[in-house]
């Protein structure tokens, strides 16, 4: 297969409508499942959100109450279709955050619990695993994002 | 272009419409929830111990400072016990510290329970100011013993330098 066919099948593959919307549900389903056991038990995701290290106290329990109902409400928009490029790009916000918090975990040699998904000590580590779990779904949140984009830009053009 | 402009500044308007309604959510639930989450008043789990401790009478977890911990090294029927893990511990530690890392109380208590008991003080620690481990060892032995425990909050930072250290 020359190297012109197989950019072409790629494109096939990554490009279409069924692909974005698989990694717009994709993304929206974990955010979704990121959130219910942040909102069943906020404080102790602030003892988690404190790990980090990076937030003064007075905003801790702040942040770790409207954080999973951010995570929640993306979730159900990028799953359900309305308001999925609003909430696209607040994912990518999100995601690049949780990105640079475990970066500064990773640098400053903290060993914690990055509070993804369950509040449980025995929780995934804040690591390297959690920055290329975030990278992945951020591409795949880019490619439905720009081609929801494309396909609606001739219309908005015409209107 | 113009298009793109627009589009852009719709896009912004709607992500951040999403995030506020998001939020006024969150904050109604947490408002109605009980017990809700007392919004700008984060306690560290470490200050949430000692002061958890305080409602026991007979054994209290109490942080002290250097002076007090160095005045106690010296002293007899004190022991330190560091909280941090092993590797740690082998690379520098006060000395006659023994070791118990607060992950792994099970396997070490038990070991050194006899050393514990006979000790009058006992004092852990652990890297510095911002660690918990020595908290949550503090509190693991309280339960423990029934007996109040001294948390030398500077840790081995803060000691390194005023004191000797054994390896």
């Amino acid at each position: 297969m020359s190297d012109r066919s197989a950019m072409q099948t790629l494109k096939l593959i990554f490009w279409n409508k069924i692909t974005a919307l698989i990694f717009r549900i994709i993304v929206g389903g974990v955010f979704v499942y990121a959130s219910i056991d942040k909102i069943i038990h906020p404080a102790q995701f602030a003892d988690m959100v404190y790990n980090y290290r990076m937030l003064p106290y007075f905003v801790i329990n702040f942040f770790a109450v409207i954080l999973p109902w951010i995570e929640l409400v993306i979730g159900l928009c990028l799953i359900l279709g309305p308001f999925s490029d609003a909430a696209s790009l607040v994912t990518g916000g999100l995601l690049a955050m949780f990105i640079v918090a475990s970066i500064a975990a990773l640098i400053r040699g903290l060993d914690i619990n990055c509070g993804c998904f369950t509040m449980s000590p025995e929780g995934k580590k804040a690591g390297w695993s959690v920055i290329i779990t975030n990278t992945v779904l951020i591409s795949m949140l880019a490619q439905s994002f720009f081609f929801d984009l494309r396909r609606k830009r001739p219309r908005e053009e015409g209107e | 272009m113009p298009n793109m402009k627009v589009f852009v500044k719709r896009l912004i308007v709607r992500s951040l419409c999403l995030v506020v309604i998001a939020s006024g959510v969150g904050l109604i639930v947490n408002a109605v929830r009980t017990p809700g989450v007392d919004l700008f008043g984060f306690q560290p789990p470490k200050e949430k111990i000692v002061e958890a401790s305080k409602k026991s009478e007979e054994a209290v977890v109490t942080v002290i400072k250097l002076a007090e911990a160095l005045r106690l090294r010296t002293g007899q029927g004190v022991i330190f016990i560091d909280a941090r893990k092993v590797a740690e511990y082998e690379a520098g530690h006060i000395p006659g510290a023994i070791n118990i890392p607060s992950e792994g109380f099970d396997e070490a208590f038990p070991s050194n329970k006899q050393a514990i008991l006979s000790a009058e003080k006992i004092v852990t620690y652990c890297s510095d100011v911002e660690c918990d481990e020595a908290y949550e060892l503090a509190e693991m032995l309280r339960e423990e013993l029934k007996r109040p425990i001294l948390v030398f909050a500077g840790g081995i930072k803060e000691y390194q330098g005023k004191g000797p250290i054994e390896k």
